[in-house]
């Protein structure tokens, strides 16, 4: 027999990036998460479709998807909490699928944190720590000194006495953060660990989040349907929808080529355009067939033809005559809806309110993408 | 072959992780040894019972002999009384205690804590105290004496009510205290009068919690057998008291076994709309986790239900405890302490034994109960609060839930009439032994001390276990470190309740208790049978004395149950 053959072994394999065949190494295994057909199901319905993915160590990978698309359930199905109905999990090459929860490894940070309640802060962070030290140390320096260091890690030194019940919401999840860290799990799974909180808090604690994930170096799939927070915490973004990954790359390529309109729209990218429309609007080359010209967010400009605050824009030759539907202030611009020339309702922006009943509207260039109407069948 | 064996050995470390089975087959062992203690003491006898109210001595079906107990005219009119009392008794104690729920959960005012607490005394008195201290308030030389309603139906409405009332504002209330008020106060914004937003949204949402009150108020009515026998007299027998009468005054057994058919007919009805109550109860209402829904008392707000409350509380219910109190320290001439005096006798030639014995007799009993409800309920309430993902796995645990409810339905006196014909002969001959009444106990108690550990285990979200599995903890350590704190907060609760109905167990003890070892609720019911002042005066004391023991058990219970849980 040959030694490199075609298989379905994943134990040391290496995936072709079209993900056509997957040729194996004997011997060689892949460091890190690989995940081969995981499948989950709750009855009839498939949250989770097949799905393949690896990360290496080290690397964060948030799983992006709409409420339903089987982040989750994904998320849970790595983890062991959740049984898989196909598919196999492997880290470093072992296969994990059949090893329990509690032997795996992986830690998992919830929505709501979920502290024990009837543990003051520095019990719940030293909760992992003596199932692996071992009980020995427990009163000795070891764990409390991990117990402190986690918690000046997240921000909270001095909390040990605290009781959980005394915190605030932020406060309880950077508390469930160093709980999760503390046991140093070789994969950490966080399920919407910020989602809970406000916005202002959740834009602070993203940035908590990340510096803790890198300073200590872990690997972490990162499950979230916050856009924002996605790209401020992985270094690589999966895309799912209905329980397939469409879409996984950095963060940067995501946004630049979205492998989809559905991808461009669940990013933010409108209006998305078809040929005839872009034409109109002076996208200068021809769409080809079943794509759209995706806008991003500022892409689609719209001013009064000689508008004294931007004087460039009086002389763009470019710009289309459209009628304004309604017009909403933000903060630094204003959107103003307008309906283009064949009937289409695309929402443009501009510096300031444009007085009367017709906008102009142009596409400003490096804010355009086109995209395939939907991804090829798998 | 290179190319296989790679893949072998990825899968043998794997099996070298994977669950086994030992953990199912230890919850299966679990649930094994509660549910044998049940099938022994508590199916069996009921089965033998109901099979001899059916079944003739030559083994033919004895239907005749069931349609003639049943189809009497004595029969017919005690199956009257006992429907009349549960249905007068359940309706009074749904309407006195919707107000009283609403005023002891919603509105917050200072003392509220105790005014909850006086409320709860009378649901953990035994049913013989609550008997004798309403004898002592409508009897020839109570306080409402002049009102002539000894041994009347009234009487014995009221002596439910003063039981029941508790059940109604507890259900009630702790549903109420956690409804969103956000629901009423967009009624009131849509421009609803408060009366009818009351009506149509406040109530409708207390609905499954009033129905399920009302359902379990119902069953200890139609089953109330203590209050009856000490308040009755020979006048209002219902179903339980028949039984007792046939069986050990007529010694009827086929008789008594017929009437126990009835009554499980009675009691199986109610149980399964309980069980619709309750499904419906468990649907998901708009519901706070804090107590939000509450606000602080207003005069003009809340002067009628706070009036009504007020009035039943200390007419319908400290009126009663007080009057024993102080009538069991005063004789025809003035303030003594002969009564209690006469504990430490055998009052006259009246007992077998000193009352002070039977106090031992019973704290014992109570004890081995207590310890024997404590470990069965525990096992099945961690056994049912598992959340098994294939779905017969699920139906299996209600199933199991059921099973271990059903001690509650059917009555103490029919538990108490099962041992006495099932457990007295070979294979196993108990009778002789005292163990009979802890056990007979037991069976009554464990669906309390379920109820009491089971709500707490289930409150806790699984995610909780989850969290605990990925940090490392083994399935043991979770359960130690998750469950453990919960389960020991409900064991107190249980522990509690578990050994305040022992103390106070009347039915299946007036069946087991042997002369010469009685507890002290068979000593008072003795005492309050006999004529002569010093007689009533000693039940009076011995009332006290349990009605102290019962309460204190309780305090007890609230006071060593873990702090941290407390905070829960």
């Amino acid at each position: 027999m040959s030694a490199v053959v075609p298989s379905a072994d994943p134990a040391g394999l290496i995936t072709d990036p079209a993900g056509a065949g997957l040729v194996r190494r004997p011997g060689e295994a892949r460091p890190g998460l690989a995940v081969r057909g995981l499948t989950v199901r709750f009855g009839a319905t498939v949250a989770v479709d097949a799905v393949d993915l690896d990360l290496e160590p080290g690397g964060i990978l948030a799983l992006l998807g709409a409420s339903g698309s089987g982040k989750s359930s994904l998320l849970r199905g790595i983890a062991g909490l959740e049984p898989l109905a196909a598919g196999r999990t492997y880290w470093d090459g072992d296969d994990v699928t059949d090893v329990p929860v509690h032997k795996r490894g992986f830690g998992v940070m919830f929505q709501d944190g979920q502290l024990f309640p009837h543990r003051d802060v520095g019990g719940n962070v030293a909760y992992g720590l003596a199932g692996r030290a071992g009980l020995r140390g427990r009163r000795g320096g070891g764990p409390a000194r991990r117990v402190a260091e986690l918690l000046d890690l997240v921000g909270l030194a001095g909390f040990e006495r605290r009781a959980v019940t005394s915190l605030s919401g932020g406060q309880a999840q950077r508390v469930a953060l160093a709980r999760a860290l503390a046991p140093q799990p070789r994969l950490l799974l966080l399920d919407e660990p910020l989602s809970a909180l406000d916005r202002a808090l959740r834009e602070r604690l993203v940035g908590v989040l990340r510096a803790t994930l890198r300073a200590t170096g872990t690997t972490a799939i990162y499950v979230t349907h916050d856009q924002d927070e996605a790209f401020a915490v992985a270094d690589r973004i999966a895309v799912l929808r209905d329980g397939v990954i469409v879409q996984l790359d950095t963060p940067e390529r995501l946004w630049h080529t979205p492998a989809d309109a559905g991808v461009a729209a669940f990013l933010g990218y409108a209006p998305l355009l078809n040929g005839q429309d872009a034409a109109v609007l002076g996208w200068p080359d021809p769409i080809p067939p079943g794509h759209l010209l995706a806008v991003a967010p500022g892409g689609l400009a719209a001013s009064r033809p000689t508008d004294e605050h931007d004087p460039s824009l009086g002389t763009d030759s470019a710009a289309v005559a459209a009628r304004i539907v309604e017009q909403a202030d933000h903060r630094g611009y204003v959107t103003v809806e307008v309906e283009l020339p064949s009937g289409t309702r695309a929402e443009a922006q501009a510096s300031h309110r444009v007085v009367g009943g017709t906008a102009y509207v142009r596409l400003v260039a490096g804010r355009c993408v086109v995209v395939p109407q939907a991804s090829p069948p798998r | 072959m290179t190319t296989t064996s790679v893949g072998k050995d990825a899968r043998t470390t794997a099996f070298a992780g994977r669950v086994r089975p030992v953990p199912a087959a230890l919850w299966g062992l679990a649930a094994l040894v509660p549910l044998a203690f049940v099938l022994v003491f508590f199916a069996w006898p009921v089965w033998t019972l109901i099979g001899r109210g059916f079944v003739t001595d030559d083994g033919g079906i004895a239907m005749d002999a069931v349609g003639s107990v049943l189809g009497s005219a004595r029969t017919l009119r005690i199956v009257r009384t006992t429907l009349t009392l549960a249905v007068l008794g359940t309706t009074a104690s749904v309407l006195l205690g919707i107000p009283g729920a609403y005023v002891l959960y919603v509105c917050r005012f200072p003392g509220r804590a105790l005014a909850r607490a006086l409320v709860t005394v009378p649901f953990v008195l035994p049913t013989v105290v609550v008997g004798v201290a309403f004898l002592a308030v409508l009897g020839p030389r109570g306080p409402l004496g002049f009102l002539g309603l000894t041994q009347s139906l009234t009487a014995i409405v009221l002596a439910l009510v003063f039981f029941n009332y508790s059940i109604v504002v507890r259900t009630v209330g702790g549903l109420w205290s956690r409804l969103d008020p956000r629901a009423t106060q967009a009624a009131r914004a849509l421009g609803a009068s408060p009366r009818r937003a009351f009506v149509t949204v406040t109530l409708p949402a207390l609905a499954p919690a009033i129905a399920s009150a009302a359902v379990l108020v119902f069953l200890f009515c139609a089953s109330a057998f203590g209050v009856v026998m000490v308040m009755g007299g020979v006048r209002y027998g219902t179903i339980e008291t028949e039984i007792w009468y046939q069986t050990t005054q007529l010694l009827d057994l086929p008789a008594a076994a017929a009437l126990s058919v009835a009554q499980l007919v009675v009691v199986t009805a109610s149980l399964l709309a309980a069980s619709v109550a309750q499904s419906r109860s468990e649907r998901a209402l708009q519901l706070r986790g804090d107590a939000s829904g509450e606000h602080p008392w207003a005069l003009r707000r809340d002067f009628a239900p706070t009036l009504v409350t007020g009035l039943v509380a200390a007419g319908l219910l400290a009126l009663p405890m007080v009057t024993l109190v102080i009538r069991s320290l005063r004789d025809a001439t003035g303030w003594t302490l002969d009564h209690y005096r006469a504990l430490g006798t055998m009052v006259g030639r009246a007992l077998p034994v000193p009352v002070w014995v039977a106090i031992r007799n019973s704290v014992v009993v109570a004890l081995e109960a207590t310890a024997l409800a404590l470990v069965l309920g525990s096992l099945v309430s961690l056994v049912v609060s598992r959340r098994p993902r294939a779905a017969v796995g699920r139906r299996a645990l209600r199933l199991l839930d059921s099973v271990f409810m059903l001690p509650l339905g059917v009555s103490a006196v029919t538990v108490g009439f099962g041992f006495l014909i099932t457990l007295n002969r070979p294979p196993l001959d108990l009778r002789s032994s005292m163990i009979l009444i802890p056990i007979a106990q037991a069976v009554v108690a464990l669906p309390l001390v379920v109820r009491s550990i089971l709500p707490v285990l289930r409150a806790i979200d699984p995610r909780q276990r989850e969290v605990a599995a990925t940090l490392g903890a083994s399935p043991a350590r979770v359960l130690w470190s998750v469950d453990g704190p919960f389960l020991l907060r409900g064991m107190g609760i249980g522990a509690g309740f578990a050994m305040a109905t022992s103390l106070g167990e009347f039915g299946a003890t007036s069946f087991l208790a042997r002369l010469d070892r009685p507890t002290l609720p068979v000593v008072i019911f003795k005492l309050v049978g006999r004529p002569g002042e010093a007689n009533f005066g000693a039940a009076l004391a011995a009332s006290v004395m349990l009605a102290v023991l019962t309460a204190g058990v309780m305090l007890v219970a609230e006071l060593v149950r873990p702090a941290a849980a407390g905070q829960l």
